[in-house]
């Protein structure tokens, strides 16, 4: 009993350590009206337009023969011997850290963690600025952040490696200059299933809501965030991840409503144990998790897989922002170019287990987790994935929700 | 010097119950922000839309009614027997009551996941009739594990009224020739009375409100006021709905509480009914 619990305790921090309650919370990111602003035309956009802002994996050149070039030059400012880091918790190397602080003679390295963007927000919005100088807000989170004066506008000569980033990363809609943020890792939203109990080869959303109505009816769960359990219905149809359309959100109900009796569970906290156990054996879930089922250290759940449905699905960023009235900037800065030094990011990512935005690092990765789609798509299914924008204001959205909850 | 004294309660009442409820009282009048929040604005529309969807209020009053019951049924007979029959063990029985509150609540109702799982009663079940079995995620998990929170809260009132009972007015009504259960009816029940009121109102106000077993016992498909609270607030950042809801649910509450004080007070004019 007490080895349970304790498994149990462990489970649920590792659950927490995916971090991957933030789209519940990227879906009230917030800042809907400027978004709605920014990205007005891409609601109404085919989705194959709206795929064409995914990211593509395949690093320039240039990056790559960068990678290789002399090490990070040492800042020419004056270094306050300290920095505080606000992020998630488990979202930043150790190793990194002891690296950082050895390198450049930080005394004092401040890492407290949050559990989600709102957290963040509400951090700030109660103590205001002043206390951490890095936070890691969800991309969908940065326009509000920005709105709010919480943030600072990058000064980007003293960020020369963020030449690394991919570009494909830059002008998202929630900060269409780059002012702002800096992309840190990213990820998908798909199907997780486990390939000992599922025969079936499941590539699509279509699969899924067949085989969830079927062979795995009370085996098959889907996180508790709305912003992700919406893509399933509307890509099933071939509808826009973003819509607002009336019609659209009324067919994803009735998928929805259909699916519901079937369901395991509704929950984005302990669904990885759920997978474990094998009370659920198919889920609509994030890579991250899938990624550490697979790489379990008791190999018992080796057999988890991942699948980026082919009918299209959606895909997160988080991203490094520089807080308003930081105590340090200067160490601010320098952890921020140094971070996206390519040999740092392998390290970082072989830790978070996400892919990276920076292209430099990729090709330095183990080919094992460069090629795993739990971490990285495939370049040839890059044109499934689009850009969620906020949709918690939708009111047909959060009566549908309430009503799926309700069952 | 008695103002002096009240004023830390005055103030803690008066800051931290009244005008909080007052600025929700306000927020259900207002509309949404564009991004989340809160608007000032003056309509109804709040209200009306609670109509649209009662199922979590309906659920909800139907655990905290079924619970509550359950709660008395179950710790009649035990505090029964502590006050009566435990004699030199009744201290100890007092203390293990006590101990599972020295471990988190949150703990505690994790620790049932297990015990409910496919790896505890769930599964147990499961290989017994061949059937897949399914405790958690049902409203049968969520009453378990209200009933077991709980019950400590009805048992002590109804214990403390119990170990006022005087025996001798039991042998009294014995020798008068009552029966078992017209002593039970005539003497205790009414003696017992007090404290389970006082455990039904402090079971029943907070189960109404419950939002932490629902969600961790419930797999998500249990769907509470509590529950829907939470989505209003954080998932549709929609807190002009919420606060409708908020209100409502203390309305609901105001008026359910005083209905159970009345019906169970109907006809005892002149006998004292304490609260605590």
């Amino acid at each position: 009993m007490d080895e349970a619990l304790r498994q149990y305790q462990l489970d649920l921090a590792r659950a927490q350590l995916s971090r991957r309650r933030f789209m519940t919370l990227a879906a009230f990111g917030g800042a809907s009206a400027f978004l709605a602003a920014c990205s007005g035309s891409s609601t109404t956009s085919a989705p194959s337009e709206a795929a064409s802002s995914a990211p593509s994996a395949a690093p320039s050149e240039a990056a790559s023969s960068e990678a290789s070039a002399a090490p990070t030059p040492a800042p020419s400012y004056e270094l306050e011997g300290e920095l505080d880091l606000y992020n998630w918790s488990g979202y930043f190397s150790p190793d990194n850290q002891k690296t950082f602080q050895d390198q450049f003679g930080i005394a004092n390295f401040i890492y407290d963690s949050y559990a989600s963007n709102e957290e963040l927000l509400t951090k700030l919005k109660a103590s205001g600025t002043g206390q951490y100088d890095i936070a890691v807000p969800t991309a969908e989170f940065v326009a509000t952040l920005a709105a709010d004066n919480f943030l600072q506008r990058l000064d980007k000569s003293r960020l020369p490696n963020l030449q690394y980033i991919n570009k494909q990363f830059k002008g998202m809609p929630f900060d269409p200059n780059d002012e702002y943020l800096i992309p840190k890792d990213w990820g998908t939203t798909g199907i997780i299933y486990r390939g000992n109990k599922v025969s079936e080869t499941i590539a699509s959303w279509k699969d899924f809501f067949d085989l969830a109505k079927t062979k795995y009816s009370g085996k098959t769960l889907v996180v508790d965030s709305p912003g992700d359990v919406f893509v399933a219905p509307l890509r099933l149809h071939g509808f826009d991840v973003n819509t607002a359309d009336s019609g659209e959100l009324e067919i994803a109900r009735q998928e929805l409503l259909a699916l519901r009796p079937h369901l395991q569970s509704i929950d984005s906290d302990n669904y990885p144990t759920t997978l474990q156990k094998e009370e659920a054996v198919l889920g609509l879930a994030w890579n991250g998790t899938a990624y550490l089922l697979q790489t379990d250290s008791s190999g018992k759940y080796a057999d988890t897989k991942y699948t980026v449905p082919t009918d299209g699905t959606i895909f997160w960023t988080d991203t490094w922002v520089l807080l308003a009235d930081a105590p340090h900037p200067n160490v601010a800065y320098a952890f921020l170019d140094w971070i996206q030094d390519p040999k740092i990011q392998v390290v970082e990512s072989l830790y978070a287990g996400y892919a990276s935005c920076n292209d430099a690092a990729k090709p330095l990765l183990p080919a094992d987790f460069a090629n795993n789609p739990a971490v990285y798509v495939p370049d040839n299914e890059l044109n499934l994935l689009s850009i969620a924008t906020d949709q918690s204001g939708n009111q047909q959205r959060a009566d549908i929700w309430a009503e799926f909850k309700q069952g | 010097m008695t103002s002096l004294l009240m004023a830390p309660a005055t103030f803690w009442y008066l800051v931290l119950l009244v005008l909080p409820l007052v600025i929700v009282a306000i927020y259900s009048f207002g509309v949404r922000a564009p991004d989340g929040g809160y608007q000032p604005a003056f309509t109804f529309d709040n209200y009306g839309t609670l109509l649209k969807r009662p199922g979590p209020f309906t659920s909800s009053l139907l655990i905290a009614i079924s619970g509550t019951i359950l709660c008395v049924l179950l710790a009649f007979p035990f505090a029964y027997f502590i006050a009566t029959r435990a004699t030199k063990r009744k201290g100890l029985l007092l203390v293990l009551l006590v101990i599972p509150f020295w471990t988190s609540f949150l703990i505690r109702t994790i620790s049932l996941v297990i015990i409910l799982g496919s790896d505890g009663i769930g599964g147990f079940l499961s290989n017994l009739t061949g059937q897949n079995v399914q405790i958690l995620g049902t409203m049968w998990a969520v009453l378990i594990g209200i009933v077991y929170n709980y019950l400590p809260l009805m048992i002590f009132p109804v214990y403390v009224t119990l170990e006022r009972l005087d025996r001798t007015l039991l042998e009294a009504s014995k020798d008068l020739g009552a029966g078992r259960w017209a002593t039970f009816r005539q003497i205790t029940l009414p003696i017992v009375w007090p404290g389970l009121i006082t455990g039904s109102i402090l079971v029943f106000i907070p189960l109404m409100g419950e939002y932490v077993v629902p969600a961790i016992l419930g797999n998500g498909k249990v769907f509470l006021i509590g529950n829907v609270l939470q989505l209003d607030f954080l998932s549709s950042r929609d807190w002009p709905a919420g606060s409708a809801k908020a209100v409502s649910l203390i309305l609901v509450m105001l008026i359910t509480v005083s209905f159970y004080l009345w019906a169970t007070n109907r006809g005892r004019r002149g006998r004292e009914v304490s609260l605590l």
